[in-house]
């Protein structure tokens, strides 16, 4: 069942408090109890004790046998009993109630019994005692209906009270929950006043609790990360149209221009060879953009295997060496030698040829590529320099965005649209690992970090 | 030989079935997997053109079905490119795979070599015209004259001969002499043919290796 947080700390509280009072009222009710048995018991051992003194002196026990309504006028009230008795007869029985005296033991010290015989409780105090050799049985008697009079006050107060203090206790529950959880209702006010078009508000809130302070800056750092995503999103797919309207307005143009009037056969043929090459252009683009976006989206799982990185560095730059050739650039590798890393091969050729395409193709002429590698505790690093090339800051960190062009000047794109370094970053993120770029003193180098 | 295309789409069947009839071979077209499956029952079929997604009856349960009672090779096509589809096409029995859109010179050399029953004979000696290449030796003589070549001009040069009057694309060409099956943003096979013709070529006629345009390049005594 959904409520509110704030009803439901009330709820708790209420709980919480119904246990602490019941057994708080429960207690104080056991002991009162106790309490007034002991008073009566008390009271009624304080009126055998003094009637034994009393029998003592023999004058007055012949009195008290003569004459017991004095006795009973002095115990005053109706429920007082008294009796005294022997094996034979009973000498004094005051009893005005009429209660009905079970048989009792004899004992010589004092005893207490409760009587019930379809009557009101009756507390039953009694004691053998002897007077001139002679033993008699001693009871003294009090109803308990007002000691239970005033336990039964006493409870309904405790009842009364208990009640009023769980209402309370749950209610400024209640209250307060609602109080403090008023900054958690900002919070979900200013969450809700977030759209799509003003991703790049941020929650203002200060909070003295530290949770909501929390939520807030989480709130805030996945706004960042959203709007961070959306907009290269938007980007993409704004680049996207660009990049295929291009294309297409080209074909499309060129063909009604075509068809507009009689064409040579050497004309015609032309276009469509032209078409063609656009149109394996475009199916390339497609290639890597999905694999791009598939990566992304987390549906490629890839094998690793150990692969001797010499070995796959050896092969990649057999198929550069033509290219290194003709700008006769120099490639130097630094390989360790049984340098082996866990990667998927095809991948990770992809990657480095990624990085050595453009290594060749913006590397000054006559210049050198270096490739190094090493190990460190847990990771696996190549790195490519391309000597003397540096790349300005401000690009560096949009250089491995899908389509970002460092000169948009450049008419000639390459022949994967600007995706390069893009499909770099996705095979590095397939791996866990992860790819950099930096300017030194030497050059631009591009790194790939392995983890191992 | 009688090709068999199992696709739906009529553009792409057309082109295809064209094309294959412009090479020599005889087609059909069909455009549903259940029509598919009675024809390769009561025809002799050398291979099928088999599309993943057809009406009523889809190109995996076509093959399942096809495998119980025949043999033919069948080149899966499709617009799906997972990895996972691959692995259950060859599961199911396909003898190849292609992704959709596909160069129709790659699917043509994909056919050539399905076609093929018996394995290529690898010849000790190849020549076209006055080009003469030594497998065993590696020597490579144009005109009588011997011709250095570097490992990798050698692989493509072979490549070349032994598909002589074939067209290959760039991207089998860097397939089968490099061993890079993807895409690069570099035109590396194109600056390794210019190399080669430097050699082999430039300074002798007839000229033999030539460019298709839009296609690739195929090695042969006529453009």
């Amino acid at each position: 069942m959904k409520m509110h947080l704030g009803t439901r700390l009330g709820i708790a509280f209420g709980l919480i408090s119904c246990i602490v009072f019941l057994s708080i009222g429960g207690l104080s009710y056991h002991n009162m109890q106790q309490m007034v048995q002991q008073q009566q018991d008390e009271a009624l051992a304080l009126r055998i004790s003094r009637i034994e003194i009393f029998l003592a002196d023999q004058q007055s026990f012949q009195v008290l046998i003569e004459h017991p309504e004095l006795y009973e006028n002095m115990l005053g009230q109706e429920d007082n009993l008294l009796i005294l008795k022997n094996a034979q007869n009973t000498l004094i029985d005051i009893n005005p109630l009429n209660i009905t005296i079970p048989l009792l033991d004899y004992h010589t010290r004092l005893n207490y019994q409760n009587n019930k015989l379809e009557q009101p409780t009756t507390r039953l105090a009694f004691k053998q005692v002897k007077f001139n050799g002679q033993s008699y049985q001693l009871i003294a008697g009090k109803q308990l209906v007002a000691g239970q009079q005033v336990l039964k006050h006493y409870l309904i107060k405790l009842v009364i009270y208990t009640l009023l203090g769980i209402i309370l206790s749950t209610l400024l529950a209640w209250l307060m929950g609602h109080y403090l959880l008023r900054s958690m209702r900002q919070l979900i006010y200013a969450t809700q006043q977030i759209s799509v078009q003003q991703l790049d508000q941020r929650i203002e809130l200060q909070s003295r609790t530290i949770e909501v302070q929390q939520l807030t800056e989480a709130m805030n750092a996945m706004l960042d990360r959203i709007q961070q995503g959306y907009e290269q999103l938007a980007r993409f797919s704004e680049d996207i149209s660009h990049e295929l309207r291009t294309p297409l307005n080209n074909l499309m143009g060129q063909t009604q221009i075509a068809l507009s009037k009689s064409r040579s056969r050497d004309e015609l043929e032309n276009l469509l060879y032209s078409h063609l090459e656009e149109y394996e252009r475009l199916t390339q683009m497609i290639e890597n953009m999905l694999f791009i976006a598939r990566v992304e989206h987390g549906h490629y799982q890839i094998e690793k295997q150990t692969l001797e990185l010499s070995q796959i560095i050896e092969d990649l730059l057999a198929y550069f060496e033509f290219l290194a050739e003709e700008k006769n650039i120099s490639i130097y590798t630094d390989i360790p030698a049984q340098l082996n890393i866990a990667a998927h091969p095809e991948h990770l050729q992809r990657a480095l040829a990624n990085l050595l395409s453009n290594a060749v193709q913006y590397g000054k002429e006559n210049g050198e590529i270096r490739i190094t590698a090493m190990t460190t505790e847990n990771s696996c690093r190549i790195d490519v320099l391309t000597a003397g090339v540096q790349i300005p800051e401000q690009h560096l960190a949009h250089l491995f965005e899908r389509f970002y062009q460092v000169d948009s000047s450049r008419h000639q794109k390459a022949q994967t649209g600007g995706l390069g370094l893009a499909i770099v970053q996705s095979i590095m993120q397939l791996h866990q690992g992860e790819v950099q770029v930096n300017n030194h003193p030497q050059g631009v180098v591009f790194s790939l970090i392995f983890p191992t | 030989m009688h090709i068999l295309i199992v696709e739906d789409e009529t553009k792409i069947a057309g082109f295809l079935a064209t094309g294959l009839n412009e090479s020599g071979y005889q087609t059909t077209q069909v455009g549903n997997g259940l029509h598919a499956l009675s024809v390769l029952e009561q025809q002799p079929i050398d291979l099928v053109l088999l599309d993943v997604m057809l009406p009523d009856l889809d190109g995996w349960q076509v093959l399942k079905t096809l495998r119980t009672f025949s043999k033919v090779p069948v080149l899966m096509l499709t617009a799906k490119d997972h990895v996972l589809d691959r692995v259950k096409g060859l599961e199911l029995g396909a003898d190849d795979y292609l992704t959709k859109p596909f160069s129709y010179i790659e699917l043509l050399a994909r056919i050539k070599s399905l076609l093929r029953r018996v394995p290529k004979v690898e010849h000790e000696m190849y020549q076209v015209a006055n080009l003469e290449l030594n497998r065993l030796t590696r020597e490579v003589f144009r005109d009588q004259q011997k011709i250095e070549l570097t490992q990798k001009e050698f692989a493509l040069l072979q490549l070349l001969m032994e598909h002589q009057s074939e067209v290959l694309t760039r991207t089998q060409i860097a397939s089968l002499v490099w061993n890079i099956n993807f895409n690069t943003d570099t035109n590396v096979v194109d600056v390794a043919v210019r190399r080669l013709r430097s050699k082999i070529d430039d300074h002798f006629s007839p000229k033999l290796i030539h460019t298709v345009r839009g296609m690739g390049y195929k090695l042969d005594v006529h453009a």
